[in-house]
């Protein structure tokens, strides 16, 4: 490989670079022109669909490889000399790409084959491979996983061994698109600490990330925003926030949101769990373990937890689409052990986390009538009732003739909670309501299902957004291995660190604490741990 | 202690489709009931936990149960006994080589018996598409069932019948736009790390010893026996 004069050049240098898709009209990208450089972290922001990852792909070389059809036109420079020309093959050597879901970027059966992958594409000797795969191992700290199926791996592990991956072919350059998106607090925070240990390490680092108030602890020394395919702000992190808080820029600081109200009286019990407990037929040990608790109306609920505590499966006893191997599940005063799912989902929505897993119908009319109509709403009463859920997601400018698959993921977001809130149910869960979605589009959607008279009476989100738990909930739920091991106000539970680390949601790694707290720098909007 | 996974996977993949090859070749009931017995005996050497396996068995056994008495109505019953025993070679040697595979041999194994590197990769990468599809499939099944879906229409009427695939949109749709979306994304994952851009290197190593020359030898005996049964004994 090359051995680039760092000393001279930006490790990427782009200039005057657009890119339009092929049968778009309005470019993905316009004139945009930024650096990354070598021991640097560029923390890349924007909101969905404003061009970040068509920057990464321009810069990877998956445009104008992969998508032929557009039209590119600018410069990008790596140590000054041009990419234009060159092969995937050559730039995956120099510049690494980590995807937002590792797990569509794990090929391999087993973890040591996963990473030789791309060293074996590029068919380098046996011998080589096996020497790069051992030292990435130890440099990432994964070696016992080695030889582990990566099927089996959780989220946080999958996400170091692409990283690893990426690592292996030595690239000088590597680009991070979303890596948070799919991790909890506790490994999302590792994983930020890894890229920050990378870049100090030499490495030039451009991290796309909507979890904007995380990936500012990691101190980037470059902030860029894009907004509609241009960079609207390029500058430092302390220039960043104070841009972000300009009221002209349309973008609320976090901290300057209005706290949600606790209702004046607690209202009447609408959901109620009581002593529950499930197992997984064949599973060892129990999923949920004498659960208990009440959702009153007025409530916004954040329940949080590491991945595994319980979450999901607490979530779906709710619905009935498990049944609690024991204790009971009321719906106000009905043992909902009687109902059937489709009688729960009338008084209890559930919006999955990906909208991908729901929608399937044509056009919005089809796909918004289809829970009322099951659920057995009168047809006289859907129309008005799908116009409401619309409305209350910040729909209601779209045609219903229109298919929801040519909406953004944003868009594809706001009709599946749009569809299940046709269906007017009292209780609304909403699992991850942030993933996928900038800090802005996130918030816009609560404050909106908060807010509307048609709004649901109650809200229990699961979430791993601390900030978000703190701005929009009343209490707070911490599951840790199928139980509940913390009710009470945010202020209270979030501030718990004794108890957040029992609960292996706090910093419980003092190296990774080292690497990842902010420097010089502390986030304003009760983000922290 | 000599067990199926001992072997190297090619001499078992050789050994596997000689068999079936002579499985579906053989139609004489003593043919075909060597064939089960060897079919058995193997399953046996692969000592896979019985609590693994019971499940699959009984559910291949009713099969096979539904199988016979379906043929037992239409054929004789020498027919429906070779049938029978057909089934059970094949399902007891596709369980000894499915659940004794390691799937992080599965591309090596091919690409070191001949075929080209994208095609082996291809059936590495199939596997491994299984188990998320299945995934998928699950989420999509409860979340649809969150918005009120009944899989089982209470309706029974010929126009409900006749639009049964209609019924099945929620659930097939959502999982086939998902891993059209999904391979597109591994796609990119696998070019951004050059794959198909050259001769590629297979970092994994397979040796074939003496016993391993001995089964492929003897896999193709078999099969040469399964071919000469059918032409000396019909």
């Amino acid at each position: 490989m090359d051995q680039p004069n760092a000393s001279h050049h930006a490790a990427v240098c782009i200039t005057d670079l657009s890119y339009t898709y092929a049968r778009r009209e309005q470019p993905a990208l316009r004139n945009v022109g930024l650096e990354l450089r070598a021991g640097e972290v560029t923390l890349i922001v924007g909101r969905s669909g404003s061009g970040k990852t068509t920057l990464t792909r321009c810069i990877n070389g998956l445009i104008p490889h992969r998508y032929k059809a557009g039209t590119l036109s600018g410069h990008i420079l790596y140590y000054g000399e041009s990419t234009a020309q060159w092969s995937l093959a050559q730039l995956a050597r120099r510049i690494g790409t980590v995807l937002q879901d590792p797990d569509k970027q794990v090929v391999a059966a087993r973890v040591r084959n996963e990473i030789a992958f791309g060293l074996e594409n590029l068919g380098l000797p046996r011998e080589e491979i096996i020497a790069r795969v051992s030292a990435v191992a130890r440099q990432l700290r994964i070696e016992p996983l080695l030889e582990r199926p990566t099927y089996a791996l959780s989220g946080g592990e999958q996400q170091k061994v692409v990283i690893a991956a990426t690592l292996a072919m030595r690239p000088r350059v590597l680009l991070l698109d979303e890596p948070l998106a799919s991790l909890d607090l506790p490994s999302a925070r590792r994983a930020l600490a890894l890229f920050r240990r990378l870049a100090d390490d030499g490495l030039a680092i451009a991290l796309v990330e909507h979890r904007v108030h995380e990936a500012l602890r990691i101190a980037p020394e470059r902030c860029v925003a894009l907004r509609d395919g241009a960079v609207a702000f390029d500058g430092d992190a302390a220039g960043f926030h104070a841009w972000r808080s300009r009221p002209d820029e349309g973008v609320a600081g976090p901290s300057a949101l209005p706290a949600p109200l606790p209702p004046e009286a607690p209202g009447p019990a609408l959901l109620t769990f009581r002593d529950v407990h499930y197992a997984y037929p064949g599973a060892a040990e129990p999923q949920l373990r004498g659960v208990s608790f009440e959702v009153r109306a007025g409530e916004v609920i954040a329940l949080i937890g590491p991945n595994g505590a319980g979450k999901s499966t607490l979530c779906r006893t709710a619905l009935g689409l498990l049944r609690p191997t024991r204790g009971r599940v009321f719906l106000g005063e009905m043992d909902a052990a009687r109902l059937s799912v489709a009688q729960i989902a009338r008084r209890v929505g559930y919006v999955f986390q990906n909208p991908a897993a729901m929608l399937f119908a044509p056009t919005l009319r089809e796909e918004l009538s289809f829970g009322p109509r099951n659920v057995g709403m009168a047809e006289d009463r859907i129309g008005a009732a799908i116009g409401q859920a619309l409305e209350l997601v910040g729909l209601s400018h779209l045609s219903l003739d229109q298919s929801p698959f040519g909406l953004s993921f944003g868009q594809q977001k706001r009709v599946a909670v749009a569809s299940v809130m046709a269906m007017q149910p009292e209780v609304l869960i909403l699992d991850e309501p942030t993933a996928g979605l900038d800090d802005d589009t996130a918030e816009d959607l609560l404050r909106r299902l908060l807010r509307a008279p048609h709004g649901p009476r109650a809200i229990l989100m699961v979430t791993h957004d601390f900030a978000l738990a703190r701005r929009f909930a009343h209490r707070v739920l911490l599951m840790h291995a199928g139980r509940i091991v913390a009710d009470g106000p945010p202020s209270v539970v979030l501030d718990d660190e004794a108890m957040l680390r029992r609960a292996e949601l706090a910093w419980a790694d003092p190296d990774v604490a080292q690497d990842a707290r902010p420097q010089g720098r502390d986030d304003d909007d009760g983000a922290n741990v | 202690m000599m067990t199926a996974q001992t072997f190297d996977p090619r001499a078992r993949v050789t050994f596997y489709a000689c068999l079936t090859t002579a499985v579906l070749v053989a139609n004489d009931w003593r043919a075909l009931a060597g064939l089960a017995v060897l079919a058995l005996a193997v399953l046996g050497v692969a000592r896979l936990p019985w609590a693994r396996i019971r499940p699959i068995w009984i559910g291949a056994l009713l099969f096979i149960a539904f199988i016979t008495a379906l043929n037992l109505l239409f054929r004789t019953p020498l027919e429906a006994a070779q049938q029978a025993l057909r089934a059970l070679a094949m399902a007891a040697a596709s369980l000894a080589v499915m659940l004794t595979f390691d799937p992080a041999q599965l591309g090596v194994t091919f690409r070191r018996m001949g075929l080209p590197d994208t095609f082996a990769f291809a059936l590495d990468l199939t596997l491994r598409f299984v188990p998320t599809l299945i995934r998928d499939f699950r989420i999509t099944i409860d979340a649809q069932r969150a918005r009120g879906y009944e899989l089982e229409s209470r309706d029974r009427s010929l126009k409900a019948m006749l639009t049964v695939g209609r019924r099945f949109a929620p659930l097939i749709v959502p999982v086939v736009v998902r891993a059209v979306l999904d391979a597109e994304e591994r796609a990119n994952a696998m070019d951004l790390r050059a794959f198909g851009t050259g001769p590629r290197t297979w970092a994994q190593t397979l040796r074939l010893r003496w016993r391993d020359g001995a089964l492929i030898v003897a896999s193709f005996a078999l099969l040469a026996g399964g071919v000469a049964s059918r032409l000396l004994l019909g």
